[in-house]
């Protein structure tokens, strides 16, 4: 399909505008989208289509165009914004995946029914985890040791917790 | 019944990215710099069995060759000004650096191991992970460029060969319901539905929400699946057309030991009967040679060969010679 617009290149951005209850339709070319900032200004985000992103992120249902102007949206670390990363379904960077956490938690729990990595994860981490898993057995059994009345072993696993999340906080 | 040579190999790929950088998309020249400098250091210092190589300094040709014996990935060559990788004698470990991921990890291992291949690159994986930080997030896992890989950044997948489905037009009805537990089925050569030499890719689709090992665990459970199915649909087949397929497989041998001229559809449609043979026993041959065959014939590797600019016709000629002799040695 060639460019509404300019008629030469091909269109790759297709775009749909609900006004009133009514759509339209347009299917222009990048350079075009740019030079007249379309997206930003005619047209809601929601409905600036890309055809991966869109059927990952339209969970939230339709929204107004007054809702969806507010989250115009930019990653400062890569300069990613909201519409490529929609046109492209990319990333630039680890920090995008904090701007677009919400739409990212959208995407990926339509594709996978959950957003949430259950594997690995880098050593650096799974130390800390690790004593954080610490604290959290010393405190179950503080609530266990204080439900039996043992008041001396309570006392110190209290102590114990504290050190542990003393040392945490050192790191 | 060889029935393993209906499994080709198994392939495990991790996608990962460093902590506070930008990612391919985004990078620039002296961020590629950065990161190939960076995993070649750490990769060279501590494993002696893996080469460094830019593919700018690697020929067009020489690249396409890489890629069919499935070294490097397509998508690597198409970004040959800034990417590169790190690869054994064998070819079966893999680094890529600035691919889609400014990391692609990639190990291979034959018929259904896929767990060797997993051990390999998370060996790979966790040496990274101690000389460099990851992009990493508590909830999301692993950070990539696309969203399909976030999470473990793991795509386990098994090559299989399933003719017997493909003729039974079982192949689009196995690809909705194992499409429903995230797992895809992919023809490997040729286009859309229709896969040149019914050979299939078995991959997950899913990278959150299941480990590493539960999506391994998964793969391998439906390939095991899938070649009970293809064995009951030969079953069924042989019982009502012995002769037949028996012909076509004796057929195929004569083609490819015999013929001057071999397009590549032609090819593998016939390397298909011959590993219908092979699991038969009809013919006696190590299914590494099946495997060999495939990936020898394929256009690059016989251009290499010829090892001059070539026609379409040069090739179909240098590709049925290439047969003749394989097989033949394999007689002696």
């Amino acid at each position: 399909m060639k460019c509404e617009r300019c008629g030469k290149n091909e269109a790759n951005i297709h775009m749909k505008n609900f006004i009133n209850g009514k759509v339209t339709e347009l299917n222009i070319c990048d350079e075009c989208a740019k030079s007249e900032e379309i997206g930003l200004k005619d047209f809601s985000l929601e409905t600036l289509v890309s055809d991966l992103v869109e059927n990952f992120t339209n969970t939230d249902g339709f929204k107004s165009k007054e809702e969806d102007l507010k989250v115009i949206k930019r990653c400062e670390k890569c300069g990613m914004d909201y519409s490529e990363f929609r046109s492209t379904g990319y990333l630039g960077c680890d920090n995008c995946y904090s701007v677009y956490g919400k739409e990212l938690r959208n995407i990926l729990k339509n594709m996978n029914g959950s957003s949430e990595h259950k594997g690995k994860m880098p050593k650096r981490l799974a130390f800390k985890v690790e004593d954080l898993s610490e604290i959290e057995k010393k405190e179950l059994e503080l609530n266990k040791a204080v439900e039996e009345e043992n008041y001396e072993r309570a006392a110190c696993l209290r102590d114990e917790i504290k050190i542990l999340k003393q040392s945490r906080k050192e790191d | 019944m060889k029935e393993r040579a209906a499994v080709l190999s198994s392939r495990i790929r991790l996608a990962r990215n460093l902590k506070d950088t930008r990612m391919p998309l985004k990078m620039n020249e002296e961020d590629c710099k950065y990161i190939r400098d960076k995993v070649k250091t750490i990769i060279l210092n501590n494993r002696t069995d893996l080469e460094f190589q830019s593919l700018s300094d690697i020929s067009e040709l020489d690249r396409e060759v890489l890629a069919e014996q499935r070294c490097i990935s397509k998508d690597l060559i198409r970004k040959y000004e800034i990417s590169s990788f790190l690869t054994n004698e064998k070819k079966d470990l893999t680094i890529m650096i600035n691919e889609e991921d400014q990391i692609r990890i990639q190990a291979l291992s034959e018929g259904i191991d896929i767990w060797e291949a997993w051990t390999k690159a998370n060996e790979i994986d966790d040496l990274l992970d101690q000389n460099l930080d990851y992009a990493y997030d508590s909830h999301f896992g692993y950070l990539t460029t696309c969203p399909t890989n976030t999470g473990t950044g793991l795509r386990a997948s098994i090559m299989v060969h399933l003719p017997f489905l493909t003729m039974d037009n079982y192949i689009e009805k196995i690809a909705s319901s194992i499409g429903r537990i995230g797992v895809a089925i992919r023809g490997l050569y040729g286009e859309g539905s229709e896969s040149m030499g019914a050979i299939y890719q078995i991959s997950n689709q899913m990278t959150t929400g299941e480990s590493e090992e539960d999506i391994i665990r998964k793969i391998r459970a439906i390939v095991t699946q899938l070649i009970y199915r293809e064995s009951v649909s030969r079953r069924k087949m042989i019982r009502n057309r012995k002769t037949e397929i028996e012909d076509k497989i004796f057929r195929a041998y004569g083609i490819l030991k015999n013929s001057r001229i071999l397009d590549l559809k032609e090819s593998m449609n016939e390397l298909s009967y011959l590993r219908i043979g092979v699991i038969l026993e009809l013919i006696d041959l190590d299914e590494k040679v099946l495997n060999d065959l495939a990936v020898l014939t394929q256009p690059a590797n016989i251009k290499k060969r010829i090892g001059k600019p070539s026609s379409e016709s040069d090739l179909n000629i240098k590709r049925a010679e290439v047969f003749r002799n394989i097989l033949s040695e394999q007689e002696v």
